[in-house]
């Protein structure tokens, strides 16, 4: 009895306390409207997600006031969990009408999943387009939530660089300061080891920063070696990452080569806090993985062979996640088709980029890319047909030569892109020295004509 | 064991039955009575309602489902237990949800149209369908330029649902037929890339308004890519097949063991992102997998009414045992496994499925949209094709005195086809499929012809390149 009392005493004296705290709280609503109420009250709220109006009703669990914001407890897909409501998406916040149930969002439409029901446009809920409204979230030292965003598409080595991200982080480590969100959209079927192992550096170096956030439509090969660099990764439902095999023409590379090769990507995946197992079975077939997860605590285990109870990969097979693989064993930090949803996913309140700086660099390479793609294709035109074509050998070997500079001056300012245009060696540097050494070769050709 | 057995039908194919027109005018009735009988089957689904003939193999239940009623035999063996006069929960016919798959079983009669739906002019408070026609070629007829152009028109118009309609056949389920191969759709990984964007565009850019498939016919990689929807629905005579040839796309590197494990699954992690599209779990993503690998098998468990998908023959029935060809399905093994929600023959059909009892078409242009693009690219495909056999004539005519006179019109014809493939996104996919015409190498060659005959001007045609060989490289019309 003692022991009853005393713990009534400890649960009254406790209420006490916390009383004035929680007691009459005021929220300023952005319609100009003061909600005043207390936790454990039973609201309606309509809020603004995604620019749909979403509607809630629940009890109140957490209400601040700077920043604003408001927790409630709800139905949320058949379940009671609690939302977060940032002051500025709320749009209503008054106690229920009667007739409304807790857990009914929006009239209680739904039910069969068969017959979907109609949700309210989401406008600019494309991939495209960031919001950058000055109403924008904001933490508490005021500066604003959000993210920087840099789409890498394409051919690794070709329109997917390191020298955009190179250049955005410097951007943001002048203008911004540390600490910042870096959201890198992955869509590319792979492409240069080389540039993928300089990719890797810029990020780690970034990651001493900043938050790198890998969001995958598609990461094949160098693609998922980019991925793999950075903190943390996500899905589009869609997505894809792995299959990091290093194929020349159509064969794989084997040998002690490749596994100096597959040791290298192991380490990194390591490092970045993946299992070694999944860099090794998305190179080569032989390396198995599979894994455990614990049912209470979700925690995974992998192993290098077939024991686990999920088999990721036989020796029959190259590794390759799908969004759902990628997060039931963690490779994944979850799955976002929009960017809202990634901001959900990233704990940001909305979908805000800081600046467009990112999107800008994208679209200025991919302009660039394509005026270098007209010019290597003129320069194969002149080597080829204007070559065959020229009124005399000499100006045949002037046409030549022409050609050549043009590719060496290239070489300086884009050697990997001129390197795969026109590969001379197995490296840029080898294919430029090979290019300077047929310039040399045509010259004296030209000057050995002219003394003729 | 026959799984069709196992599985109350439902099949809204134009006719149903008297018995359930009479029920119909329970919709509109406050309530269903408070005591019934429930029969509890061994995979989990309950029938509630009242038992009409108790036979020594079977019991015929007269039950009302998703506001339809029907009788359904279901067969003793397949019976956990059956509870007679049990309470229970009072429901609001009114407020009975929409039909959900593979709950009803409806006899047919012999009357036209669906039972109690109608398609009506549009007013408030009427459901409006904005039908979206997912017809022909998948990465020609089918790609992103038209249906970007369409979404337009679908915001403009403001439907409540989306019913994209596909007829799509690579070959013609005729043995004795010839396939004609041009036809066939589109499955290299860029083309996977525009379909995923196809895809994006219904998921993400109007995912505020409902989506269900309509099926009418699915024969190769279209049949694959309507998996990235929740809600499909059938056309009786519909086929879900025929997208084997995708895997040409890693067969061809099977040489190397390594190498064809990267394209696979690069390729195939990419086709089950498309399933996974739909939200649907429980291995659906699988069904793709099989459905391109012949030598992939496919079987399923039943998980009270969820079916789970394996890759193998794991599952308590086998749906695909061949190691020849890939998985394939028709209306009926469609709805049995789950991948339809039902089968519909028209869009009243549809409708009904949909839970709607009336609705409106919008008159848009949707179709007019689609037609017209299919129209004038084909048109402009044909124009191509003219364009390439005069190219080939002018070209051998361009000798002697009259060199300039058809060479000049030999590079017109390039130039044409040019402007076509520059035309139509259609147009430039096929014209590489068909004929390995890109544009670049029409840039280069036009070019080239332009020295040609500026050399040939000049009077200078011995050096120009061999005037008289013609045209430097060939394109044939011919294929």
């Amino acid at each position: 009895m003692k022991t009853l009392l005393s713990t009534m005493f400890l649960a009254l004296a406790t209420a006490l306390i916390a009383a004035p705290a929680v007691a009459d709280v005021e929220l300023r609503l952005p319609s100009g409207a003061t909600w005043r109420g207390d936790v454990g009250d039973t609201v309606r709220i309509v809020f603004a997600e995604r620019g749909v109006d979403i509607e809630h009703v629940g009890e109140v669990v957490f209400v601040s006031t700077s920043p604003a914001y408001i927790t409630i407890r709800t139905d949320i897909a058949g379940k009671m969990r609690e939302k977060t409501i940032f002051g500025a998406d709320i749009k209503v916040l008054e106690a229920p009408k009667r007739d409304t149930e807790v857990g009914d969002p929006a009239g209680g439409a739904g039910g069969d999943r068969h017959v979907p029901t109609r949700k309210r446009r989401a406008p600019g809920s494309g991939l495209g387009g960031g919001d950058l409204a000055d109403d924008v979230p904001r933490d508490d030292l005021g500066r604003p939530l959000g993210v920087f965003y840099l789409p890498l598409e394409g051919g690794v080595g070709q329109e997917f660089r390191h020298d955009e991200i190179e250049t955005l982080v410097e951007y943001i480590d002048e203008n911004y300061g540390p600490g910042q969100t870096i959201v890198l959209f992955i869509n590319s079927n792979g492409g240069l080891v080389m540039e993928a192992l300089d990719i890797a550096d810029i990020i780690w170096d970034a990651r001493e920063r900043h938050r790198i956030v890998a969001w995958i439509d598609k990461a094949i090969s160098a693609g998922a070696f980019t991925a793999m660099s950075c903190n943390e990764i996500y899905f589009r439902s869609s997505g894809n990452a792995g299959s990091v095999t290093t194929v020349r023409g159509t064969q794989s590379l084997q040998g002690p080569e490749v596994e100096k090769h597959v040791e290298h990507f192991a380490e990194l995946a390591e490092k970045s806090g993946y299992s070694p197992y999944i860099a090794r079975a998305m190179k080569l077939n032989r390396y198995m993985v599979s894994y455990d997860k614990d049912p209470e605590t979700g925690e995974v285990t992998f192993y290098p062979d077939l024991r686990g109870e999920h088999v990721l990969s036989t020796d029959e097979q190259n590794l390759a996640f799908d969004s759902e693989t990628a997060e039931h064993c963690g490779f994944s930090k979850g799955t976002a088709d929009t960017p809202e949803e990634l901001a959900k996913l990233l704990g940001l309140p909305k979908w805000h980029e800081i600046s467009d700086k990112g999107r800008e660099l994208a679209a200025q390479w991919e302009q660039t890319f394509e005026r270098l793609n007209e010019q290597f294709t003129d320069i194969r035109y002149e080597m080829q047909f204007g070559v065959n074509n020229a009124p005399t050998q000499l100006a045949a070997l002037g046409i030549q030569l022409r050609q050549i500079e043009r590719i060496i001056r290239l070489h300086d300012r884009h050697p990997r892109l001129t390197w795969l245009s026109f590969t001379q060696g197995n490296s840029p540097e080898e294919s430029k020295r090979n290019w300077e050494l047929a310039a040399e070769e045509v010259r004296k050709q030209i000057s050995d004509l002219r003394r003729r | 064991m026959n799984l069709t057995s196992l599985l109350p039908r439902r099949r809204t194919s134009g006719r149903l039955t008297a018995l359930a027109l009479a029920a119909s005018a329970c919709l509109t009735s406050a309530a269903i009575a408070a005591t019934a009988d429930v029969v509890v089957m061994a995979d989990g689904r309950e029938f509630v309602g009242e038992i009409i003939e108790d036979r020594a193999d079977a019991i015929v239940i007269r039950t009302t489902i998703a506001g339809i009623e029907g009788e359904v035999t279901l067969q003793r063996s397949e019976i956990a237990r059956i509870l007679e006069d049990q309470d229970v929960e009072t429901e609001d016919a009114e407020e009975a949800e929409p039909p959900t798959r593979r709950d009803i079983d409806i006899e047919e009669a012999d009357r036209g149209g669906t039972f109690g739906v109608r398609r009506v002019e549009r007013r408030e408070g009427v459901p409006a369908l904005y039908v979206v026609p997912w017809h022909g070629q998948t990465g020609t007829d089918i790609n992103l330029e038209v249906y970007e152009m369409m979404t337009e028109d679908i915001r403009a118009a403001d439907p409540d649902y989306i019913v994209i309609e596909v007829e799509c056949e690579d070959y013609e389920i005729d043995w004795f037929a010839e396939p004609l191969l041009e036809e066939f759709g589109r499955t290299d990984i860029s083309a996977l890339d525009e379909y995923r964007r196809i895809i994006d565009l219904f998921h993400d850019d109007l995912r505020d308004i409902p989506q269900v498939v309509w099926i009418k016919q699915a024969i190769g990689m279209s049949s694959v890519l309507v998996l990235a929807w929740d809600t499909i629905y059938m056309h009786p005579d519909a086929n879900l097949e025929g997208a084997e040839a995708a895997a040409v796309n890693f067969e061809q590197v099977r040489s190397d063991a390594d190498t064809y494990g990267k394209y696979r699954e690069a390729y195939m992690s990419l086709i089950r992102g498309i399933a996974l599209r739909s939200g649907r779990g429980g291995g659906y993503k699988h069904l793709p997998e099989a459905m391109i690998q012949s030598e992939k098998k496919l079987s399923v468990t039943w998980r009270g009414r969820e079916v789970e998908w394996h890759l193998d023959e794991s599952g308590e029935y086998d749906i695909d045992r061949s190691e020849r060809r890939g998985a394939k399905f028709n209306a009926r093994t469609a709805e049995n496994f789950g991948i339809s929600s039902g089968t519909a023959e028209n869009l009243d059909d549809v409708a009904l499925l949909m839970g709607l009892r009336e609705y409106d078409v919008i008159d848009s242009t949707s179709r007019g949209i689609f037609n017209d693009y299919v129209e004038d690219w084909r048109r402009t495909f044909e124009r191509l094709e003219e364009a390439a056999i005069d190219y080939q004539q002018h070209s051998s005519w361009a000798t002697g005195s009259d060199f300039i006179k058809y060479f000049g019109r030999a590079k017109s014809d390039l130039e044409t086809i040019l402007n076509c493939i520059r035309q139509y996104e259609a147009v430039r996919v096929r014209a590489a499929m068909q004929y390995g015409l890109q544009e670049e190498n029409l840039r280069l060659q036009i070019r080239q012809m332009e020295d040609q005959l500026a050399a040939a001007r000049r009077g200078n045609r011995g050096n120009a390149g061999g005037g008289r060989r013609g045209a430097p490289g060939g394109i044939s019309p011919g294929g």
